[in-house]
């Protein structure tokens, strides 16, 4: 491939994980997927909005501390979901929390305040 | 328990993934969670690292890794 191709792929990779995680069906619903990730993206104080009650915490943990998320926190999460299922809802969790840390990162480095 | 993603590893994953471990004696556990679904993950999440570690321009790789290592630490993650 062509360096230049190269170079242009890199720099849009981040865009197409979040298309895909936006857009691309998967076994979890696509409204659901799209509610973690913004809710994971919602540092601070994420308050009411379309991720279920039982998915609140584990999303939260993930965002916020997740190495405090346990064994008993996925075995919580079986009783409604599937493997596949709790890995779509953890991706979208870090990915959502990693895009709005790297937004905070790129708006300090801007000069702006958080 | 943990999500054992391996257990719904293809064939050409299973066959990778013994590869890995016959040098390395383990698979390493981000490695895993990329190969699980790269079209919804794992590839566009390694090209992504890959562009933020190695294509900083303030920054030589040496602290790069360095931040990337105290960050890591900070988020009691081992990798």
């Amino acid at each position: 491939m062509v360096p230049s191709v190269m170079a242009d792929n890199r720099g849009r990779a981040r865009e197409r994980l979040l298309d895909q995680l936006n857009n691309r069906e998967g076994a979890l619903d696509l409204n659901l997927r799209r509610a973690i990730l913004l809710r994971a993206a919602r540092l601070d104080d994420p308050g009411d909005d379309a991720v279920p009650d039982a998915l609140r915490g584990y999303v939260d943990k993930v965002a916020r501390n997740a190495y405090k998320v346990t064994d008993e926190d996925i075995d919580a999460l079986r009783e409604r979901y599937d493997t596949r299922q709790i890995y779509e809802i953890t991706v979208g969790a870090a990915v959502g929390a990693a895009s709005a840390r790297r937004e905070a990162a790129l708006e300090l480095l801007r000069g702006g305040q958080r | 328990m943990r999500l054992d993603l391996e257990a719904e590893f293809t064939l050409k994953q299973r066959i990778k993934g013994w590869l890995i471990r016959r040098v390395f004696d383990v698979i390493p556990g981000p490695l895993v969670t990329m190969s699980y679904d790269p079209e919804l993950f794992g590839t566009n999440f390694s090209i992504a690292l890959q562009d933020a570690m190695r294509r900083m321009r303030h920054w030589s790789r040496g602290e790069v890794e360095l931040f990337a290592a105290f960050v890591s630490k900070e988020n009691s993650c081992a990798y």
